[in-house]
C-alpha cells in the first residue's frame, strides 16, 4: 500500500501538516505566537509610502512560474498574497500599482486580485486594467518588457516576490537604477544573492511563504508559522543524531529514512 | 451571492487536486487511480493551453488602443503587434498551406530574431553582475566583507591565472563552495521546503487567501 522509501516522508510531513493545524486552531482560540519581525516585509509599507509621495507607480510581481509546478508554484501563490497586501495599500494611498505578469494563467487571476483590493477601498473607479500588464511568455521578453516599463514610468518602489531565475539581476539592476525602493524575495537559492546585493529587502527562502500569513495578521495564520519551527526542530534533532550515530559506526538513521 | 461565485468552490477544487497529486506519491493505490491522476494532469495542460489566448487577447488590449491613440512610443507596440500576427499566421498547424512550425517565414523569425534577441538578453547578465558586483563588494560592514573576501577567492579559484599562481586558491574555492556555501543552500532548501507544506496546509484548508480575488472576501 504504501510506497517503499517515501515512509518517512509522509510521517514528517504528516507531523508537519498535523501541527499546522494544530497551531491555527490555537491561533483561533486567541492564542497568538509571538514571531520575529521580517524587515523585508516590513518595508513594504514603507516603500508604497515612499513611492505615494514621490508621485511614483508601484511595481508589484509574483515571479515568472505558474501555479501547477510542485516546486515553484507555491512560491507563485505566496508572491499573489504579496500582491494582495501591496494592492490594498496602493488603492488605500491612491498609488498605481503596475503588474508585470509572464504566465498567462496567472494573469486572470492578478487582475482580479488587484481589481477586488480597489473594490473593498471603496475606490473601484481608480482600478486600471491596463497596468496588469501581460508582458510576454518569454523569459527574457518578460524581462526586457518589465525593466523598460520600470525605465519609462519611473518606479517608486519595485516589490518582487515568487519564484525567479537569469531574470533577478536584470530587474533589481533596473529597479535600483530607477531609484526604486526595492523588496524582493524567492526560494530559488541561486537567485538570492542577487536579490541580496542589488535590492533594499530580500526574503529568503521560507520567509516569502511565511509573508500570505505575516500580512494578514491573521492569529491563525500566524499560529501555522509556528509549524515551520517544529519541522525545523525535528530536522535539526535527525541532522544531529544521525553525525553521533554515523560517528559511532552505525547507520541507523540513514536506513530510517530510506523507509 | 450566487453559489458559483463562492470562495469556497475554488478552495475545495484546491484541496481535491493537491489531494489527487499528493496521494499516488506516497501510496499504491491502483491502475485506475494512477489514470485519473494522468489524465489530471491533460486537464491541467488543456486548460494551461487555453489559457494561451487570455495572453493574447491581453496584449491586444494594451497594444492595439496604444497604436489608435498615437500614445507615447506607438510605435514599438505596431512592431508588436505586426510581428504578432506574423507568427501567429505563418506558425498554425496547416499544413496543406504549407503553414506550421517548419514554414521557412517562421523558422527564419524564429530562428534570427527570436533567438538572437534572447541571447542577447541572457548575455548582459555579465553586465549586471558587473555593476551589482561593484556594489556589493564596497566592505562596509562585516558581513560586506566577508562576501568580498569570499567571493574575490571564488573569482581566484575560478580564474585560470588564480590557482596557476597559486593552486592553493583551488583548495579554498572548494571549500568555500561545497562546506560552507552547500550548507547554507541546504538549510535554505529545507527551511523553503517546510514553509511550502504550511503553505499548501493553509490553502488546502482555506486559511491562506491571499492568492484568491481580494483575499477571499
Amino acid at each position: 500500500m504504501l510506497q517503499s522509501g517515501r515512509v518517512s516522508g509522509l510521517i514528517y510531513l504528516l507531523i508537519v501538516a498535523a501541527s499546522a493545524l494544530y497551531f491555527i486552531k490555537r491561533g483561533e482560540k486567541g492564542n497568538i505566537p509571538e514571531i520575529r519581525r521580517v524587515s523585508g516585509l516590513d518595508a513594504i509599507e514603507e516603500a508604497i509610502g515612499r513611492a505615494t509621495e514621490m508621485g511614483r507607480p508601484v511595481f508589484c510581481s509574483h515571479g515568472i512560474s505558474g501555479l501547477s509546478d510542485a516546486t515553484y508554484g507555491p512560491q507563485t501563490i505566496a508572491g499573489l498574497s504579496v500582491l494582495n497586501y501591496v494592492a490594498r495599500l496602493c488603492a488605500r494611498y491612491a498609488t498605481r500599482v503596475i503588474v508585470p505578469v509572464r504566465q498567462v494563467s496567472v494573469y486572470p487571476i492578478a487582475r482580479e486580485i488587484v481589481e477586488t483590493a480597489y473594490k473593498l477601498e471603496g475606490k473601484p473607479e481608480q482600478f486600471r486594467p491596463e497596468d496588469i500588464v501581460y508582458l510576454s511568455g518569454f523569459q527574457f521578453g518578460y524581462s526586457l518588457g518589465y525593466m523598460s516599463l520600470m525605465e519609462r514610468e519611473r518606479a517608486g518602489a519595485n516589490i518582487m516576490v515568487g519564484a525567479y531565475w537569469a531574470e533577478s539581476l536584470q530587474l533589481s539592476e533596473t529597479g535600483a537604477r530607477v531609484g526604486a525602493l526595492q523588496v524582493s524575495g524567492t526560494a530559488n537559492t541561486h537567485q538570492i544573492p542577487f536579490f541580496v546585493v542589488a535590492t533594499d529587502y530580500t526574503l529568503i527562502g521560507e520567509e516569502i511563504y511565511a509573508a500570505g500569513a505575516y500580512l494578514s495578521k491573521d492569529p491563525a495564520m500566524v499560529g501555522s508559522i509556528v509549524a515551520q519551527d517544529i519541522g525545523k526542530f525535528i530536522g535539526i534533532a535527525l541532522i544531529v543524531l544521525g553525525v553521533i550515530v554515523g560517528l559511532s559506526g552505525t547507520n541507523y538513521i540513514v536506513k530510517l529514512l530510506e523507509m | 451571492m450566487a453559489w458559483y461565485k463562492r470562495v469556497e468552490i475554488p478552495i475545495i477544487i484546491t484541496a481535491i487536486c493537491a489531494l489527487i497529486q499528493i496521494l499516488p506519491y506516497y501510496f499504491t493505490l491502483g491502475a485506475s487511480v494512477e489514470d485519473f491522476q494522468a489524465t489530471f494532469v491533460n486537464w491541467q495542460m488543456v486548460v494551461g493551453t487555453g489559457a494561451t489566448f487570455v495572453g493574447a487577447i491581453a496584449i491586444l488590449q494594451l497594444h492595439i488602443p496604444r497604436i489608435m491613440k498615437r500614445r507615447p512610443q506607438w510605435e514599438y507596440s505596431t512592431a508588436l503587434v505586426a510581428m504578432f500576427v506574423i507568427m501567429l499566421i505563418f506558425g498554425l498547424p496547416i499544413r496543406e498551406l504549407g503553414l506550421g512550425l517548419d514554414n521557412s517565414v517562421f523558422e527564419f523569425l524564429y530562428g534570427n530574431v527570436l533567438t538572437p534577441l534572447s541571447s542577447t538578453m541572457y548575455s548582459i547578465i555579465a553586465f549586471f553582475i558587473a555593476s551589482a558586483a561593484y556594489r556589493a563588494f564596497r566592505a562596509r560592514s562585516l558581513e560586506a566583507t566577508i562576501l568580498l573576501v569570499a567571493g574575490s577567492l571564488l573569482l581566484l579559484k575560478n580564474a585560470p591565472i588564480g590557482t596557476a599562481v597559486w593552486p592553493g586558491f583551488g583548495t579554498i574555492g572548494d571549500w568555500l563552495f561545497n562546506v560552507p556555501n552547500m550548507s547554507t543552500q541546504r538549510a535554505i532548501l529545507i527551511g523553503g521546503a517546510l514553509g511550502a507544506i504550511v503553505l499548501g496546509v493553509r490553502a488546502m484548508t482555506g486559511y491562506e487567501r491571499g492568492y484568491l480575488r481580494g483575499g477571499g472576501e
